[in-house]
């Protein structure tokens, strides 16, 4: 298992990567994934101890940043959002509407076009990717995730 | 598989990130990904109408009619009348009951401050005599269904559930109010379990065919139970 200072080191590599790729917007969501803070659950440290709600009328929650590990776990989970569940999502508005994804599109209204700045134009079909390339991807994205996902998921008490 | 080393995960990120089809994927701009959860959740409400027995719900063109060969979804939040571009509502009818589905549609509260639902579905009088007028339309008596909803790359926080519980509060009472997004999380269901706040549906994913039955039968029963007499 990497240590915390090599999963530090994956974390940064990959924002490194990302940024150089000019994959500016999803460097940022990968960097506001790891800089969530996890939320836990006071845990007294041997039985017996006094909880803090019977130390005081504190909260049972307490708050802090993520260990390099979770951040990594975060990233990577941008990336499969972006990588697995979008493509996915594109393809099953299509089966749900009838309607192969280049046929369903998203406009800006015409009137308001030109201070619409922002507002996306594009297809479904720019969403989706074709099913022999979605498995290179699982399989490379899966490289990322062995022994760190999982069980990091299982550890960070978010859920 | 034995414990990945730094090195791994490194050369892992560089076969990853060199292939054009991640890249072209990670390329993505955020509005449109949210553009697409939205039209998930209003494909699946369509679903839903014509799995209950009698039910229709039909793709219309506000321009071209029924069945149109594209769908257009609106890029972003805009008014119900507009004709400038050639945007897609559901026509449902169950029974006598006759209304419509609408994605990224502003409606007038009760406070009459404007507010931005995601997906609703409103009576088709309702819609028919907006689209006459070209007013908003309201979200009293006449909005069935408001939901809200919200693709997550990472942990969900409650700041946009808040937001919509102060609009449904601004709405009157209808069959279903939902928070709708990918990813559970500890603060956001009990944020949600409150008295009067909008079910959740916290973990609605094409990747959960599970996620999907749970939000097809809450939007089925709802509908079912408002129109007894199909």
């Amino acid at each position: 298992m990497p240590t915390q200072a090599e999963w530090a080191a994956a974390y940064a590599y990959l924002r490194e990567r990302l940024r150089a790729f000019e994959l500016i917007e999803a460097a940022s969501e990968v960097e506001a994934a790891a800089a969530t803070r996890v939320v836990e659950q006071y845990a007294p440290a041997y039985p017996g101890q006094f909880t803090l709600t019977e130390l005081s009328e504190q909260s049972e929650t307490v708050t802090r940043a993520r260990r390099p590990d979770e951040a990594w776990t975060a990233a990577v989970t941008v990336l499969q959002t972006y990588l697995v569940e979008v493509p996915r999502l594109a393809a099953r508005i299509g089966e749900l509407l009838e309607r192969d994804p280049a046929n369903i599109v998203f406009l800006p209204d015409a009137r308001e076009e030109e201070v619409a700045e922002g507002v996306p134009k594009f297809s479904l079909a720019d969403l989706t990717i074709p099913p022999a390339q979605a498995e290179v991807l699982l399989s490379e994205l899966q490289r990322l995730t062995t022994s760190g996902g999982e069980q990091l998921d299982a550890r960070s008490d978010t859920r | 598989m034995p414990d990945p080393t730094l090195a791994d995960l490194t050369a892992a990120i560089d076969r990853l990130l060199g292939l054009s089809v991640a890249r072209a994927a990670l390329q993505l701009n955020r509005n449109a990904t949210e553009r697409a959860y939205e039209a998930y959740v209003f494909s699946l409400c369509a679903a839903a109408v014509r799995s209950i027995p009698g039910g229709r719900a039909t793709l219309v063109g506000v321009v071209s009619g029924p069945n149109p060969a594209t769908v257009v979804f609106r890029g972003a939040p805009g008014s119900m009348a507009s004709r400038t571009q050639d945007f897609a509502y559901l026509d449902c009818q169950l029974g006598a009951r006759q209304f419509e589905i609408h994605v990224d549609v502003e409606y007038e509260g009760q406070s009459r401050a404007t507010h931005e639902i995601d997906v609703s579905g409103c009576s088709a009088e309702h819609a028919r005599q907006v689209r006459r007028t070209g007013q908003a339309p309201r979200t009293n008596k006449h909005l069935l269904m408001a939901f809200e909803c919200k693709l997550y790359t990472s942990d969900p926080g409650v700041a946009l559930a808040r937001t919509f519980v102060g609009l449904v509060a601004d709405c009157s009472t209808n069959l279903l109010n939902g928070f709708v997004c990918n990813r559970r999380h500890r603060g956001l269901s009990r944020y949600l379990s409150r008295s009067g706040a909008p079910e959740p549906f916290t973990e609605l994913s094409p990747l959960d065919p599970d996620s999907e039955t749970e939000f097809l039968n809450v939007v089925k029963h709802r509908l079912k139970r408002w129109s007894p007499d199909r």
